[in-house]
């Protein structure tokens, strides 16, 4: 990896200000900047290490949970609050990745997972437009059997591959950051964008930027939640294609829902079509099928990657049978 | 300053007749008690010896010994007899007055092509003492040997350079070339030195290193520590090879940042058996058969003590899910799942 | 206790040092002020290298070389091959582009950032030809290699398989394809080089044949294999692709001679990939005939794989068909193809594993076919002599490891019909498969050594890849000297040392085993005779057969009082041990027989209904190997066999890109091995069985058999789960939703 300096604010301002320089990086846990540099796919001059910063608090009220951006995934996952009142979140958590990886990341780095598109990850690959704006796509017709097929672009088919992300988006998490022109709260759904013509641009955060913490709503349907992801292996692996599900009931009858997908889109995917399906309906696997053979409509398939269209439906009614008492 | 054509080809040295390799490196060490035993101090001098690509000469009173770093300490095979009156010849044709004084351990660095690198005399009062100046001696030479610092040193070679004032070199043409400027256009700016003192404490002890930001916990341990239990895999965090404690957390070390890691304890593979004593969990291991090749085992049983700590596995089938991070490819599995059951018993949470 | 220890769940003798982190692997041995070297590779994969400019990097401070083809000096040795196992190198003497990340640049620095950082700083340019990185079924030029690996002949013959197959009942003519899959041991390829002088020189390197390494390092610089010294100690996983040097160990060696300097090089697990072999892919097209009981009338097995443009290797995968079954008519060939790829080359059981794959999947599809259990159409057609190389075998227990293997499993549990086993959202699925790999025997050396201080010191150059070497050495030297076995010490590992072959084959244990046997048998005699030679033993005068030696001491025969123990024996001799060694060759009446290991695999799946996922939820292997020398190391191999059969069933795949040949799963991320998860309870039963025939030992080797058959046992159980046949591996679950 390339040299760099280093700095670690004790200051959340002092923070924002280092982060203005030029080539600057947060970091965090690590784990997906280190391995990155080692790829050379990152190339910072500075480093402006989080570590020091207080967001490490799971902070519970009436109306939801407030999560510091520097919680890590295991201690979140573990987290009472989580367990009883966001289940698919920690469940979402505890299918990534491993157990070490998980005590090292960080909620606000998962937030900003990059693509294990492996051309983006071989430089000796010219062609990524994410890693340098315009010089072409290789994945578009390379090996895309982990690609994404929903929300891509002639520009760029990579996989957002974080699973923590499709749960906090199914329990309509807001994202709150922090930067050199005052504090935005973001919702999920707005905070990572659709590759475009731009897939260099990942987020709705601007440079020096800093997510402080991720809060939770607390909602009918959260407590009623549950993550399912297929892959290649049964652990430590990225998702062929994943589900959170959470729904309220009235009865037998579905009040509302929520429905997202992982491991099919260039970011983490609603499914409102899906959604809307089951309001109203009873919590049967026969509607569950119904309402999730909506789901990809949009999808656009290359030759390696058309079966994620079967088994995204699939996890999803396996995701909602699992919270409508089916299984 | 001395200078000699080569002092291989010096009578005194021809006339024993040893068993040389063309144009290496030697170091000739003169203490009439020295012996050489399996040591932790020996092991510094293997590591030297290969460092200089040397083999180590040893005169002591009435023999000859020559020394290969891989050779065993049981030398007698290499032993050739000296008169008093041919050590004294090889004293002065190594720049040493005649007739060895008493526990007084001489030695000269001669580079492969026969001049003499660096000389140095010590007392030493034993031959235990003999041999930790001997490896002393030895460092100081090899970090001479090879010229400027690299940028990232650690602190036993900041030690080491403080030393080497007071060590009579000699060098010149006996010294080895460098390499050569690099070809190109214009030269390069001054390197900012981007490195920092940091303090790691690992297995209990404080270690003082100066690393630059870019250097992993990982290749701290093994490259600048010589901590090397904890291995490299993959260096990316698909394996957990790597897996160490952080303060008393299971983390990939290669996906650390060593200046990231402050104040909190280390534990690595080298920090659980107590003197010859085995952890709980490294007997285990040994019993189940829980490892083949060992490479990925350190890991695996850092990665098993952190799973106890979390106390949160506790069927095979969690044990499974929660070791998943540790590959091991020699597919010891089973075992290992059956050595960290048996451990359990005895590795309480803390 | 001092007989008796072959046989015994001896703990490994160097488990301390490996739970310890003690264990030394090849880049840990401690070298004051050793460089770091790093590769530069190619971006490319056919074509040649324009230029490359390594101005960048050798600014980076701390650079000492950056040597390219411009700057490297000439090694005459570079482009033979030291015998038939070796490899072509490429170590920077041309700029041809062979294969994607082929070396084109070695970098070497103070530390090893630097050297990284230098590393992707080497900018080059190509010429880059159109190329051909991926075997195809049809349109691509094959050629018939002159042998198919060690065990013989490309192509072999016997009956008239079309009269047979035209004849037949029933017929199955089906192509199945294993792919590209890498070894990808723990440790990743790594070596510390240390030149003594100008022609001398020590390479502490992972290997599985230090003395090949020796051999090539000796070739590539011209200098005799004698100055030469290759030392590996630990070895972090081998499974056959560090059993022959790569390019990697010459360009350390250069960079160490160029540099004047201790050079240490580590492959980066995405090097990996490229640099130590693969296992090729194949395309293997089988023809089974039957009639309707089930007796094989003629079985086809054509096998196709692929080869690097400038050197061969051959995956000898129909070559178990000559042996396994009984039948009349039998027809094997192999081709090979010429692809833009580093050359492959041997992996855990190479042949063995791909061919079980298609002949036993074959097997079961003709037991569908035939309504037949495919245990009972394996019976049916049990071959009670080898009918490829018309030899009785030198034994053969796989009757009992059905028969074992089965009871265990609960295999009359199995409902034929597909679908119809069911657990929640699970389909269940048994399936089996016959498990093979030859007992192999080479010549091999060792020397033991009794010394002043009651200890027995044998050694033998060797290798210890995670098999146990260590300890069953001396347990079977503990054994024929007659001495406790704490007493004894193995070393292995070091050029030094009596040369042996290389640590694949599963031939260890026979080669180096039966050697080691033979040295300290030597040695006992030599004792016993210092001892009735010399005038102060109370033993003085005997004959060698009224001494007995046991627990280290010599006693004569019905005369308890009349004794001499071995320490006071060399002690007496003047010497500080009194020592044999002896060169082994392979045992003479092994050619009047073929000698195989046999075994029985049988395997539960669990495939997810909904997302098609497959999960190996138990597996049953029962093996026949000749003598067991350490029923825990023993398990622990035939473990290892099966959960790569598992990995390589399920998930092992490396996929090159069309265009540009590159592998694109390129680390241990996107190129799946078996994780603890997806390995459940394993039984493995050790089939007792007796072999006067396969050497001194009666072992036969069991490092690779555990991997045979069971990738087509794992097939076979998710066609009985869901009625889907998968016959090109991995079954992943896009080949099944």
């Amino acid at each position: 990896m390339r040299n760099f300096d280093y700095q670690k604010p004790a200051q959340e301002s002092e923070a924002i200000r280092s982060g203005q320089t030029t080539g600057a990086r947060f970091i965090a846990g690590g784990t997906l900047l280190v391995d990155l540099l080692r790829l050379d796919v990152e190339q910072p001059e500075l480093l402006v290490d989080l570590s020091a910063l207080p967001w490490r608090q799971i902070e519970v009220a009436a109306d939801g949970v407030r999560i510091g951006a520097l919680v890590s995934n295991s201690d979140l996952a573990e987290h009472p609050a989580i367990l009883a009142g966001f289940p698919a979140l920690s469940q979402a958590l505890l299918s990534g990745a491993s157990p070490q990886l998980r005590n090292m990341a960080t909620v606000g780095g998962n937030l900003l997972q990059r693509t294990r598109c492996a051309y983006f990850r071989d430089v000796a690959v010219s062609a990524c437009n994410k890693r340098k704006a315009g010089s072409g796509c290789a994945a578009l017709a390379g090996y895309s059997r982990m690609h994404a097929v929903l929300g891509v672009s002639d520009q760029c088919i990579a996989l957002h591959p974080s699973d923590m992300c499709v749960a906090l988006l199914a329990m309509d998490a807001v994202v709150h950051t922090r930067g050199p022109d005052g504090e935005r709260s973001i919702f999920l759904a707005d905070f990572h964008t659709l590759p475009g013509a731009h897939p260099e641009i990942e987020s709705a955060l601007k440079h020096g930027e800093l997510v402080t913490h991720v809060s939770l709503p607390k909602t009918s349907f959260s407590a009623r939640s549950a993550y399912v992801k297929a892959r290649d292996r049964a652990s430590y692996a990225f998702a062929l294609a994943s589900s959170a599900a959470a729904i309220d009931l009235d009865g037998q009858i579905i009040r509302q829902a929520r429905v997202a997908l992982g491991g099919v889109g260039t970011k983490p995917w609603r499914c409102m079509e899906v959604e809307q399906a089951l309001v109203g309906r009873p919590a049967t696997r026969e509607v569950f099928q119904a309402a999730a053979a909506l789901a990809m409509s949009d999808a656009r398939t290359t030759e390696h990657n058309g079966f994620k269209v079967q088994l995204a439906r699939r996890v999803i009614v396996r995701a909602l049978e699992r919270v409508g008492g089916v299984l | 300053m001395m200078r000699v054509a080569s002092l291989f080809l010096h009578p005194s040295l021809l006339a024993l007749g040893l068993p040389m390799n063309r144009g290496q490196p030697m170091v000739i060490a003169f203490h009439n008690e020295l012996q050489l035993q399996e040591s932790l101090t020996l092991e510094q001098i293997r590591a030297e010896l290969r460092g200089l690509g040397a083999a180590l000469i040893l005169v002591a009173r009435g023999a000859v010994f020559v020394f290969q770093p891989d050779d065993e300490v049981d030398i007698q095979g290499s032993n050739i007899g000296i008169r008093a009156a041919a050590v004294d010849e090889l004293r002065v044709a190594c720049g040493f007055a005649p007739g060895a004084p008493a526990h007084e351990l001489s030695l000269v660095v001669l580079s492969g092509g026969g001049s003499v690198v660096a000389r140095h005399s010590l007392l030493a009062t034993d031959s235990r003492l003999a041999l930790k100046g001997l490896a002393e001696a030895l460092s100081i030479a090899g970090t001479q040997a090879i010229g400027p610092h690299p940028a990232t040193i650690s602190r036993r070679e900041v030690v080491l350079a403080s030393l080497v004032g007071a060590f009579a070199l000699l060098t010149a043409d006996g010294c080895r070339p460098h390499a050569p400027p690099p070809s190109g256009p214009a030269a390069p700016p001054v390197p900012i030195n981007r490195a920092r003192k940091i303090t790691l404490n690992v297995n209990g002890q404080a270690h003082e290193l100066e690393v630059e930001p870019r250097v992993s916990l990982l290749d701290a341990l093994r490259e600048r520590l010589g901590l090397t239990g904890s291995k490299k895999g993959c260096d990316h965090g698909q394996c957990g090879a790597c897996t160490v404690l952080v303060a008393g957390k299971r983390v990939n070390a290669c996906l650390t940042l060593a200046i990231m890691v402050g104040e909190a304890p280390v534990t690595t593979i080298e920090g659980l058996a107590k003197g010859e004593r085995l952890h709980a969990m490294q007997a285990a291991f040994v019993e189940e058969d829980a490892l083949q090749c060992g490479y990925c085992t350190p890991g695996q049983i850092m990665s098993a003590l952190g799973l106890i700590m979390e106390n949160r596995a506790h069927t095979d089938a969690e044990v499974r899910e929660h070791m998943s991070g540790n590959i091991c490819r020699c597919g010891a599995y089973p075992n290992i799942v059956s050595a960290i059951q048996k451990a359990r018993l005895e590795t309480v949470p803390s | 206790m001092t007989f008796g220890n072959v046989g015994r769940p001896v703990s490994r003798v160097d488990g301390p040092l490996k739970v310890t982190g003690k264990a030394q692997y090849a880049a840990e041995i401690p070298v004051a002020n050793v460089a770091h070297a790093v590769l530069v590779t190619s971006a490319v994969g056919r074509g040649h290298l324009r230029s490359i400019d390594t101005r960048r990097a050798e600014q980076v401070p701390g650079v000492l070389h950056v040597i390219t083809s411009g700057n490297v000096p000439p090694l005459p040795g570079a482009k033979k091959k030291t015998d038939p196992n070796d490899r072509i190198l490429q170590v920077l003497q041309e700029d041809e582009i062979h294969y994607p990340d082929q070396p084109i640049a070695i970098v070497v620095a103070s530390t090893l950032e630097s050297a990284q950082e230098a590393a992707f700083l080497v900018s080059a340019t190509y010429a880059a030809d159109e190329l051909h990185a991926d075997l195809m079924p049809i349109g691509q030029d094959r050629y018939k290699p002159k042998k198919a690996g060690p065990s013989g002949d490309a192509d072999t013959k016997r009956g008239d398989v079309e009269a047979a197959v035209n004849g037949a009942a029933v017929r199955i003519d089906q192509t199945y394809s294993t792919p590209v899959q890498n070894h990808n041991p723990m440790e990743p390829h790594a070596l510390t080089v240390v030149w003594q002088g100008e022609d001398h020189v020590t390479l502490y390197d992972t290997s599985q044949g230090i003395f090949a390494v020796r051999k090539k390092v000796s070739a590539l610089f011209g200098i005799p294999a004698a100055n030469v010294r290759v030392i590996s100690r630990f070895v972090g996983g081998g499974f056959g692709c560090k059993g022959s040097p790569w390019s990697h160990v010459g360009l350390a060696a250069i960079a160490a001679r160029v540099a004047q300097r201790p050079v240490k090089l580590a492959l980066t697990r995405q090097q990996m990939f490229s640099l130590v072999g693969h296992r090729p892919k194949t395309i293997q097209h089988l023809v089974l005939a039957a009639d309707r009981k089930g007796k094989l009338l003629a079985v086809q097995h054509e096998s196709v794989s692929e080869t690097s443009r400038f050197d061969e290797f051959v995956e000898p995968a129909a070559v178990v068909t000559r042996m396994l079954y009984s039948c009349p008519n039998v027809r094997t060939t192999h081709r090979l193809v010429k692809l833009d790829i580093p050359t492959p080359t041997f992996m855990r059981a190479p042949g063995e594993s791909t061919g079980t794959f298609a002949l036993e999947s074959a097997m079961d599809e003709l037991a569908v076919e035939l309504k037949l259990d495919p245990l009972q159409l394996r019976l049916e057609n049990y071959a009670e002599r080898d009918e490829g190389e018309d030899k009785p075998w030198s034994s053969k227990s796989l009757r009992e490891c059905y028969e074992q293997g089965a009871a265990r499993f609960g295999w009359s549990r199995r409902n034929a019909t597909p679908r119809a086993m069911r657990d929640g959202c699970w389909l269940v699925g048994y399936g089996m498969a016959t498990a093979t790999y030859p007992a192999r025997q080479s010549g091999s050396s060792a020397v033991a050594k009794f010394r002043r201080d009651g200890s027995l010191l044998v050694q033998a150059g060797s290798q210890d890849i995670g098999t146990g070497t260590y300890t069953i050495m001396a347990q079977i030297a503990a054994d024929a000297l007659g001495v406790p076995l704490e007493t004894v010490t193995f070393e292995l590992g070091d050029t030094i040392m009596p040369e042996t072959p290389v640590s694949g084959g599963s031939q260890t244990a026979s080669s180096t085993g039966s050697a080691v046997r033979l040295a300290a048998l030597a040695l006992r005699e030599k004792l016993i005779a210092t001892a009735l030679a010399d005038p102060q033993s109370a033993l003085h005068g005997l004959k060698a057969d009224a001494v007995l030696l046991s627990g280290g001491q010599l006693t004569a025969q019905g005369q308890p009082g009349k004794q001499d123990s071995l320490s006071a024996l060399v002690a007496r001799s003047g010497g500080s041990e009194i020592s044999a060694q002896i060169s082994s060759v392979e045992k003479l009446e092994r050619a009047q027989y073929s000698l195989h290991s046999f075994g029985a695999q049988f395997v539960e799946v669990r495939v997810d209904e909904d997302t098609a996922e497959v999960r190996v939820a138990r597996a049953v292997g029962a093996f026949a190997a000749g003598k067991i020398l350490n029923p825990k190391t023993a398990r622990s191999q035939f473990y290892g066999g099966m959960v790569w059969g598992i990995g390589f069933a399920l998930e092992e795949h490396s996929v090159r890109d069309a265009r540009s040949g590159r592998v694109v799963t390129r680390d241990l991320a996107d190129y799946h091995v078996p994780v603890h998860a997806d390995v459940p309870e394993l039984v493995v039963l050790m089939v007792d069985e007796h072999d006067p025939h396969v050497n001194e030992i009666g072992a036969k080797g069991i490092g690779e058999i555990g991997i045979t058959g069971i990738s087509a046992a794992i097939a076979n159980a998710v066609y009985n789960a869901t009625g889907k046949r998968v016959r090109d591996l991995p079954i992943t679950l896009d080949k099944l939703i």
